[in-house]
């Protein structure tokens, strides 16, 4: 019954995903969650837009150097930061580059992974070996230790570390994609496609690749928690963002000096972190049954 | 369904990873505590094997790895405070007295302007269990001058005779007035030459010297063990084994303190020396040091090369301000690159932080716009606040600037080639003399590598720094110092930021610990009651 489904309407599909995201109450507050992050990040920017820059001047990365380290007051919920800069508008500042730069280099990523692991299930033989050998060695360096050296390598600014983060978890989605592209090529619509005289690529983008969508979903939310992660990671080690941009992992990094001072200089980023990446993991559990068609219920 | 235990495990991941990030920053090395004691003590050693109520090893940490063991090349404090266990130089500085005391040398005479004779105490070993003889230090302090680091502090020194007769014959180029206290400098150390000679790479990596510690294992970024020698001429120091461990995180090294591993915590965080004053287990040793912390502009760089946005920028710079937030209170506003317990310091006033002139000055440069510039750092934490705060500061006279944040060996060599705009640089006057500074730091010849990062290469500069190293008159040299400060305050090559203290956290079991201004602990009549 639920083939037959699947293969006529590809609308109801993702409403039924849909019908079925919605019942799962942790899902829906990592979504929420999420979208919050997403509208915060557009505010900051058109602010900026606006203001030509100066709100972030004059607010964000301005010191007060005499009142460093002052915990939570009514004047600054979140406290204050080593250089007295408020911490609250600095958390809400650094969201977009967290999630600009994970979202940047998953699709990335997804793209170049994407490519090769549809390359490589659907043509399968020398090509499948070459490409995937390839990823296997890749897959074999922890993506942070892969990161890392990629930066150290390429040297540390914006671009590099997106490009490292990007190349570090090629492997995975190439998997994921091969994976899929594998169970979806041998059905009969693909053999109707190419009796049709579908050329390979048409028959890869219009009809595998639709089709293997719902792992691809499911691999680049938790991949993009991840990605926050490795960014929050490589600024934490200095090889991200430099100051004075406001970055999470560069604010706990910063702040550990005065853990035992100023409580609240490192567990705000830390929760930041946290937060965001528990929300988009119960999003990608939620996403992961809800695309799942055998555990409807 | 199993998915609540996802979750769970979901969250707890994310929590550990969020906790290790923030516990990163090496708590490697593991038990200091009182390994190594196995191997002590000699048969028959006739006496002092560590007193009873007494530990047998020491352990200090510190905050970065020893560059070179072979003490002509590594110059940088870290490497110091290790070498100066291991080797002598012909005297010392007392640090209590500032007096110059005998150590290889018994005794000395300056017989006239140019030459110095030194009688070598007999009966030395060096811990091979060579003598060490006149032709030792020949050799050593030929090294030193052919050695492109550390040769600016016996660069001054034209021959170097051994009389055969137990003495040295020191020849200086012109009247040199600082030369014994150059001498005195732990880079001046006098090594074994068979050894040297022998296997130059091996001597390297394990160094032999004649003083109170002898050479055990260096694991690079971990620690640096060392055992007491038996055969120092001044008698075996008083503890058996000593470690120095690497932690690099000053909020580390203070915890480290605290839970007793370790005995002895040099250069805490300004924001922990209250926590350790506070604790009745722990004492802080807090003293004025010989180190400026300065920038360096580049006048080799548009728009450094113009004197008006030199000045621009000292006067941005609100060093009081630095000093009562990010510092603590501690230490003082600079005015010149050596310090007031330097010899030849003359205040010509710390430049007045007025940001309003500075823009003036900028825009009279055709600046009135500001630039965009960069200043250089190496990752140390402290710095790099210190460098964020300048950065701010710069900012409020129009001035973008970048703080580029550089591993330690690539931010020498990286400045030495002169590819900075700005560097933050600290710099310590070891022979507590005003040529030690003014030489390496303004002298054209001096351009790169041995310290000049400014790049100032002004000839009445150069005269007077000449001048003032080739007169023995104390009053001449004071004289020629302050006209340099007055001259040098003009240029603006350097802005002077402030002058630090130095400090050491210890157990209140530690005895007998002098602190040294440079920072240059000598460990060898410390004990720590268990």
């Amino acid at each position: 019954m639920k083939a037959e489904k699947t293969g006529k309407q590809q609308r109801s599909l993702w409403q039924e995903a849909w019908r079925r995201f919605k019942k799962n109450k942790s899902a829906m507050i990592g979504l929420a969650f999420f979208a919050a992050l997403i509208v915060i990040a557009i505010a900051t920017l058109v602010i900026d837009f606006a203001t030509g820059n100066e709100f972030y001047q004059n607010y964000v990365i301005n010191q007060d150097l005499t009142s460093r380290l002052k915990g939570p007051s009514m004047e600054h919920i979140f406290g204050q930061d080593e250089f007295g800069r408020d911490m609250l508008l600095r958390m809400i500042w650094a969201v977009r580059y967290s999630l600009f730069m994970g979202s940047m280099s998953i699709i990335i990523s997804l793209i170049v992974g994407g490519i090769l692991g549809a390359v490589s299930g659907y043509y399968g033989k020398a090509v499948d070996g070459v490409i995937m050998r390839c990823m296997d060695i890749l897959l074999a360096i922890p993506s942070m230790l892969l990161a890392t050296a990629i930066v150290a390598a390429l040297g540390t600014s914006l671009v590099n570390v997106l490009i490292a983060i990007a190349i570090s978890y090629v492997p995975t989605f190439a998997r994921t994609v091969r994976a899929s592209v594998l169970t979806v090529k041998d059905q009969e619509f693909i053999d109707a496609a190419r009796a049709i005289g579908c050329h390979d690529g048409e028959i890869i983008f219009k009809y595998i690749i639709p089709n293997a969508m719902a792992p691809i979903i499911v691999q680049a939310t938790v991949g993009l928690a991840g990605a926050i992660l490795s960014i929050a990671g490589l600024s934490f080690l200095g090889l991200g963002i430099q100051p004075p941009t406001p970055e999470w992992g560069a604010m706990l990094s910063n702040a550990r000096t005065y853990i035992r001072d100023a409580w609240h200089v490192t567990v705000i980023p830390g929760l930041g972190i946290m937060l965001t990446i528990l929300a988009l993991n119960l999003m990608g559990d939620g996403l992961r049954d809800a695309l799942d068609p055998r555990l409807k219920d | 369904m199993k998915k609540r235990p996802t979750r769970i495990l979901a969250l707890a991941l994310v929590m550990l990873s969020i906790l290790s990030l923030a516990a990163c920053g090496g708590n490697g090395g593991g038990n200091a505590g009182n390994g190594g004691g196995a191997a002590s003590g000699s048969a028959g050693d006739s006496g002092s094997a560590a007193p009873a109520g007494y530990k047998d090893t020491l352990v200090w940490a510190q905050g970065a790895d020893v560059t070179s063991l072979d003490p002509h090349q590594g110059k940088e404090t870290p490497a110091v405070e290790v070498t100066c266990q291991i080797f002598d130089t012909l005297l010392v500085v007392d640090p209590e007295t500032n007096e110059l005391v005998p150590q290889i040398a018994e005794s000395w005479e300056q017989t006239d302007e140019l030459t110095y004779v030194f009688k070598i105490r007999e009966g030395i070993k060096f811990h091979d269990g060579s003598d060490l003889t006149p032709a030792d230090v020949k050799f050593s302090l030929e090294r030193a001058i052919n050695s492109a680091a550390v040769s600016y502090i016996v660069d001054f020194i034209d021959t170097i005779t051994d009389n055969g007769d137990g003495t040295v014959t020191i020849k200086t180029k012109n009247p040199y007035a600082p030369a014994l206290r150059n001498l005195a400098i732990p880079f001046a150390a006098i090594v074994p030459q068979a050894v040297v000679e022998a296997d130059e790479e091996h001597f390297i990596l394990n160094p032999v010297g004649s003083g109170p510690y002898k050479f055990v294992e260096w694991k690079q970024g971990d620690h640096v063990t060392m055992e007491a020698f038996d055969g120092y001429y001044a008698g075996k120091a008083e503890t058996q084994n000593l470690i120095m461990r690497v932690i690099p995180e000053t909020s580390q090294r203070s915890i480290a303190l605290e839970t007793g591993e370790i005995d002895l915590a040099y250069d805490l965080a300004v924001n922990d020396v209250p926590k350790v004053e506070e604790n009745p287990d722990l004492t802080a040793y807090v003293v004025p040091s010989l180190t400026c912390w300065y920038i360096s502009m580049n006048m080799n760089k548009a728009p450094f090369d113009n004197p008006k946005v030199r000045e621009a920028i000292d006067m941005a710079i609100d060093r009081q301000l630095i000093i009562d937030t990010l510092n603590n209170g501690v230490g003082e506003p600079a005015d010149a690159i050596i310090a007031p317990g330097v010899f030849g310091y003359y205040s010509t006033g710390v430049t007045e932080y007025n940001p309003e002139r500075a823009k003036e000055l900028l825009a009279e440069a055709g600046y009135a716009n500001g630039f965009t510039t960069s200043l250089w750092v190496n990752d140390n934490q402290s710095r790099i606040e210190m460098c964020q705060a300048i950065q701010e500061m710069l900012r409020q006279i129009g001035v973008e600037c970048s703080v580029e944040v550089l591993e330690f060996g690539s931010y020498i060599s990286r400045t030495s080639a002169g590819e900075h705009d700005m560097g933050y640089f600290g710099w310590t006057t070891s022979s507590a003399d005003a040529d030690y500074s003014y030489y390496s730091l303004e002298h054209s010849s001096q351009q790169g590598a041995p310290g000049n990062r400014s790049f100032i290469g002004d000839p009445e500069v150069d005269k007077l720094i000449e001048d003032a190293r080739s007169t023995s008159d104390e009053a001449a040299r004071k004289d020629l110092y302050q006209q340099l400060a007055i001259k040098l305050d003009e240029i603006h090559n350097n802005a002077p930021v402030f002058y630090n203290a130095i400090n050491v956290g210890a157990s209140n079991g530690v005895e007998g610990f002098v602190m040294d201004p440079n920072g240059y602990h000598n460990l060898h009549t410390v004990k720590v009651a268990q």
